[in-house]
């Protein structure tokens, strides 16, 4: 799985800076560099081996614990 | 930023796949788990949080109108814990995307596409729900209209099953007490609480006049949805409806009319793919809007396919297999849920009223 994400978004994120980028040439400095730092945002991610990187469950996990045991069995 | 107006009517429309497409997936089971054959009870609980969400969504646009909450929360609490709550959101609406995208590529892939690569699933859709948010809201709740009576369908499909209902299954009612149904309350009513997203499509509304009359009718479709779903799932399946992943889809499979017209789950697959498309649709668009109004972007449009890699991304992250996803919607998302659609808008929308009454001018000023 880890290879087929990374080249799929290796790929979009490609196609998308060569297809959005001559709109954004006339848009403010600000919504380039979001632009820009979003795309490697999101290529960065998918170079992890993101199913066991530890990230948003176990973040909520530990936020929601005291909580827990309305849940539980 | 944005041009494309909608009515009260086609909001109303969007927000029943919005609240409702992965809440068929997974509340039945779930509910099913903590208050048995009282599941169907969830519903009536979860409609008091539902309108609390909805009626404070509406207040608070009529206090600072044409704003979202990202918006307004800069002018309830100030600037920088404005900030805050707004990196609260957009993240949210990264992850919970993300989350609504695996929940439905993990049904699909789970119950008919057996081989196919779940990161095809997840990218496909995501691709078709950028083009639809880059279209704008009107594209969103145009394609909602189309494809909202097409996710109901599946509801008059279950009348079908006629001869297979036990109604006795629902006896005996309340055995255990009020406590496993409050207990089984608890995801439902998150999932209802969803409708404060709407906050993001108030501000497009040509007609914001209608929409107190219109929310209240989708909430309460919603509820009777809930409701019914989970009578007939029960009348079916029995005691049994709390071991199945998917108890509507079981459900589904014991249509039989005359001797050739069975099978029926494909039909539910394809009608559901239609509301999870909306469902991810509003959840990418706010996602989208969140962070382009945090960050006050000139246009949207540009980080629309941005957004949608994070999201793909944040669909896989930390979330192993279906067994670690299962155990985040019941044990985290709820809370998740809950905080990001009632807590804090309860705690902006109480600031928000305290602050006018002390100083009546501070209303006039923002309107």
């Amino acid at each position: 799985m880890r290879w087929e994400f990374f080249w799929t978004v290796t790929i979009a994120a490609a196609l998308i800076a060569r297809y959005e980028w001559p709109k954004l040439k006339q848009k403010p400095k600000k919504d380039k560099a979001v632009f820009v730092s979003l795309l490697l945002a999101g290529w960065l991610l998918s170079m992890l081996d993101l199913p066991h990187t530890p990230g948003p469950s176990t973040f909520l996990k530990i936020i929601f614990k005291p909580l827990r045991g309305l849940v539980e069995q | 930023m944005e041009k494309g107006n909608i009515s009260a009517f086609q909001l109303a429309i969007m927000m029943y796949p919005g609240v409702l497409a992965t809440g068929f997936l997974s509340l039945p089971t779930i509910t099913a788990q903590y208050a048995k054959n009282d599941l169907w009870l969830t519903g009536i609980f979860a409609f008091f949080v539902g309108l609390a969400s909805v009626y404070m969504a509406i207040r608070l646009h009529e206090l600072y109108p044409k704003m979202t909450v990202i918006q307004y929360s800069e002018q309830i609490v100030g600037k920088i814990p404005g900030k805050m709550i707004g990196v609260a959101y957009f993240l949210y609406f990264f992850h919970g995307s993300g989350a609504i995208t695996r929940q439905y590529a993990e049904f699909v892939t789970g119950n008919f596409l057996f081989h196919t690569p779940i990161v095809f699933v997840i990218c496909s859709m995501l691709l078709l729900c950028s083009f639809a948010v880059r279209g704008g809201t009107e594209m969103l709740a145009r394609s909602a209209v189309i494809l909202t009576p097409v996710f109901v369908l599946p509801m008059f499909f279950l009348s079908l099953l006629g001869a297979d209902l036990d109604v006795k299954n629902i006896l005996p009612v309340l055995s255990h007490g009020i406590m496993p149904v409050l207990k089984g309350t608890i995801s439902p009513q998150a999932w209802v609480s969803e409708f404060f997203i709407m906050s993001f499509f108030l501000p497009r509304l040509t007609d914001p006049g209608k929409i107190k009359k219109w929310g209240f009718i989708s909430l309460c479709i919603v509820i009777f949805s809930m409701i019914y779903v989970n009578l007939l799932t029960l009348f079916v399946l029995g005691p049994d409806t709390a071991n199945k992943t998917y108890p509507i889809l079981a459900a589904f499979r014991y249509i039989r009319i005359g001797d050739f017209f069975e099978n029926l789950e494909a039909l539910l697959l394809a009608m559901w793919v239609a509301g999870n498309f909306v469902k991810i649709g509003v959840f990418y668009y706010a996602a989208v809007m969140s962070f382009s109004q945090w960050l006050e972007l000139s246009d949207y449009r540009p980080v629309v396919f941005p957004v949608g890699i994070v999201i793909a991304s944040f669909s896989f992250w930390d979330l192993p297999s279906f067994i670690h996803y299962s155990s985040y919607v019941r044990m985290e998302a709820p809370f998740e849920i809950t905080t990001i659609f009632f807590g804090i808008p309860l705690l902006l929308f109480v600031i928000a009223l305290i602050r006018n009454k002390k100083d009546p001018a501070n209303l006039n000023a923002n309107k």
